[in-house]
């Protein structure tokens, strides 16, 4: 028995003191949790952090920014940034020489007052080249203010966006309804979400704390649809209102406080994000779909345009798309969705060449000017495709039916119905035949007709 | 020097096994290809942050570097060819992959140990858990103190007596093979506390996730015995090989859930990020590999009894 006991003084010892030590650690533990409960120092009060923080710091700009502009400072210091070892310096201080630099007031160095995304690619690299080569870079920008004062390196950097639709001709004027409003407006209006994607005078491109509000750059915030929700709203792109109508909306909306906000990037699966919000579907790292900060990365079609069509990668786009949608939806369920939504874009497009047909006639014979937007029929011909034929369409492929349909389709047969009425008023002020439309106008089956009888 | 051997070599508890090299080659063999291993692992656990920065980049280059040098001098080493110079190259590795660790180490700690620290703001749990790993620059000082201490001569078994060929002789107050041990527990409550640490980040909410901590506890507490005890008995080497058999088990399957749980959509659709970001595939590994030292320390190790072919 004791010869037994001796051979195995390993095993049994180490039994022993092991079971010894998990229960003391376990205790610990216990112990220590039930102390931070009643009173010791909350692990989520990033509030009291920061205040702890600025009592400590001998940063030389917190110290002294705590007085000039204490609210980015407490930002600041409740920031991931910050517990980093990031530095207001390794974001603002530059040299005298590269552009944009001002030297701080009563200093002899030289800061950007507002970093740029050459300042973030020192760390975020690919996130940097990735946003370089999106449609919210250089795009987004030349959209309204054309492409006439971009530096031969920012037209190189815009050919080499595969999904850019670089054209040197078709993009060198600034955009019309821009130029009519005037800047004294724009600066509020079209600049405030184009921007994202303007040239930085210090030779780099757009601005990551369009959608990283600085200077906490929560990880919840980025992926919080209210984010996007500041540019992609409103009637001619109303994404925000179409996925708050959507059960992903509806899931965030009723469930969204349990989810796991600040999941490490690139891991997220449907444990943490039970539903998507825009960042889930279009930039995490979820599902079978790997982080990107490109956001047509996964859109198969140009839904903006006012004929769609399909980006240059489109296969590899929404099979990428696809495998975000895997993480919840059946291959058969996606099958079905995106046959059914091609065709429902597909519909959307004919509506759209209709209106074109029609537009093309009324400028054969010079019955409409070639200034934009000087009389009623600019707008509604405009409208048809630019406010309801997007809308339409997103409210197809982000499943909000009131936004595919009332705001959406319905407007469109009703500017075709207006666009026929005041273009007979102009071929009959005219003198000219009126168009004769086929039988269902202004219905899909119309406008097919008479798209089939204008090619024959 | 040490020379190869064609004898049996003894395996307390368990028999004997031909080997062409001596237990302290074999792990210096080990440590070397642990350095290139430790390069690696350093490059993809520094690209969570999404850039490896200039500082981080000097383990990344470091231990293939050092992996490298390790296995030309132990070639040296093996073919008896400057014997001195072998040892010296060896020492000197492996004390700049000690300062490598402790520095990188310090590194992680002033990140841990938050600037806001005040009078009764202690350290707290989710700084620990969710800040650089304290633990892991560590690996390349415990082995780098493994091949310092591999690379000299046990001249009189059990004695503590070490030399460093053609160098110094000098005395130690432990055996060579206890000092073996007790790094070999040092690395083992390193990978406890880390499995600890790591799997705190998902909460526990698997409660097999405490498997590796309450394995790995066993064999640290095995290990430390092992290295406390003044003499060993064939059967505590018996139930030694089995616990590290069982170490080499728990890394390798760790290795194999890791994976799994880095691809949620099954082989059809790999994404390499989660590697980086998800789950640490080779982190389970540190289990295998101290199981690996573990065993091989074995290797001609002594007993306070008469030596049977398997207890």
């Amino acid at each position: 028995m004791f010869g037994l006991l001796g051979r195995a003084r390993l095993l049994l010892t180490a039994t022993f003191i092991t079971g010894l030590v998990l229960v003391a650690a376990a205790l610990i533990v216990a112990y220590t949790s039930e102390t931070t409960r009643a009173g010791g120092l909350p692990s989520t009060n990033t509030i009291l952090a920061a205040e702890v923080a600025l009592a400590q710091s001998d940063d030389e700009c917190v110290v002294c920014h705590t007085n000039h502009t204490p609210g980015i400072v407490n930002q600041y210091l409740g920031s991931d940034h910050y517990s980093n070892a990031t530095t207001c310096a390794d974001c603002h201080l530059v040299e005298e020489t590269v552009g944009g630099a001002v030297q701080h007031p009563e200093s002899e160095f030289y800061v950007l007052p507002r970093s740029s995304s050459a300042m973030c690619e020192t760390c975020h690299r690919t996130q940097v080249e990735q946003f370089n080569l999106s449609r919210h870079a250089l795009p987004s920008y030349v959209a309204y203010a054309g492409s006439e004062g971009l530096s031969a390196e920012h037209q190189a950097l815009y050919a080499s966006i595969p999904e850019g639709g670089f054209n040197p001709e078709a993009m060198i004027a600034r955009n019309a309804i821009h130029r009519l409003e005037g800047p004294e407006f724009t600066r509020f209006s079209c600049e405030s979400c184009h921007d994202v994607g303007k040239p930085n005078l210090d030779g780099s491109v757009g601005d990551c704390t369009a959608c990283h509000i600085r200077h906490e750059f929560s990880l919840e915030q980025a992926r919080k649809p209210e984010t996007c929700n500041n540019c992609h709203i409103g009637p001619d792109h109303p994404q925000w209102e179409i996925y708050v109508e959507s059960s992903h909306g509806i899931a965030y909306s009723t469930m969204g406080d349990s989810w796991n906000w600040e999941a490490e990037d690139g891991t997220l699966t449907t444990a943490d994000f039970p539903a998507p919000t825009c960042a889930t579907c279009h930039f995490s790292g979820f599902g079978g779909a790997p982080t990107t900060h490109d956001v047509g990365d996964r859109l198969g079609w140009y839904l903006a345009a006012p004929i769609t069509t399909a980006r240059p990668n489109f296969a590899e786009n929404r099979l990428r798309m696809q495998n975000v949608c895997r993480a919840c939806h059946s291959d058969g369920f996606i099958e079905e969705f995106y046959v059914s939504a091609d065709a429902a874009t597909e519909s959307v497009n004919t509506f759209v060449r209709f209106s074109q047909a029609v537009w093309s006639q009324l400028k054969d014979a010079n019955l409409v000017t070639a200034a934009p937007f000087d009389e009623p029929i600019d707008y509604v011909y405009y409208e048809l495709w630019h406010h309801f034929g997007r809308t339409a369409k997103s409210g197809v492929w982000m499943q909000g039916a009131d936004y595919a349909q009332w705001h959406g389709i319905y407007e469109i047969m009703q500017d075709c119905a207006e666009l026929i009425e005041m273009a007979n008023a102009k071929f009959e002020a005219a003198g000219l035949e009126p168009l004769v439309m086929p039988e269902g106008f202004p219905g899909i089956d119309a406008a097919r007709a008479y798209l089939a009888a204008q090619e024959s | 020097m040490t020379p190869q051997t064609t004898a049996p070599t003894r395996i307390p508890g368990i028999g004997a096994l031909r080997l062409p090299v001596s237990r302290n080659d074999l792990l210096l063999l080990m440590v070397a290809m642990m350095q290139i291993g430790l390069g690696v692992e350093t490059y993809l656990a520094h690209l969570i942050s999404g850039d490896v920065k200039p500082a981080e980049a000097i383990p990344v280059f470091l231990g293939p570097i050092f992996g490298v040098i390790l296995l030309g001098a132990l070639g040296l080493r093996l073919s008896r060819r400057a014997t001195t110079l072998s040892s010296l190259i060896i020492l000197g590795v492996a004390t700049a992959s000690v300062v490598v660790g402790v520095v990188g180490s310090a590194f992680h700690w002033a990140r841990v140990v938050p600037p806001a620290t005040a009078p009764g703001a202690a350290l707290r749990w989710d700084w620990l858990i969710f800040a650089p790993p304290v633990l892991g620059p560590l690996a390349f000082a415990g082995v780098g103190l493994l091949a310092i201490i591999a690379v000299l001569e046990d001249t009189q078994p059990e004695s503590g007596k070490l030399t460093l060929p053609g160098i110094i002789s000098f005395n130690t107050p432990l055996p060579q093979t206890r000092q073996f041990l007790w790094l070999i527990a040092f690395g083992l409550y390193a990978a406890t506390l880390s499995s600890f640490l790591d799997h705190g980040r998902t909460s526990f909410e698997n409660i097999f996730v405490w498997t590796p901590v309450v394995l790995g506890a066993f064999g640290a507490v095995a290990t430390t015995l092992m290295a406390l005890y003044a003499n060993h008995k064939p059967a505590d080497w018996f139930i030694f090989f089995w616990i590290m058999v069982l170490m080499i088990v728990l890394g390798v399957m760790g290795l194999g859930l890791h994976v799994n749980a880095d691809l949620p959509e099954g082989t059809a659709n790999i994404v390499w990020e989660r590697f980086i970001r998800g789950a640490p595939v080779m982190a389970p590994m540190l289990f295998a590999l101290m199981g690996a030292f573990g065993l091989i320390t074995m290797i001609g190790a002594e007993t306070d009894e008469k030596p049977s072919a398997a207890v």
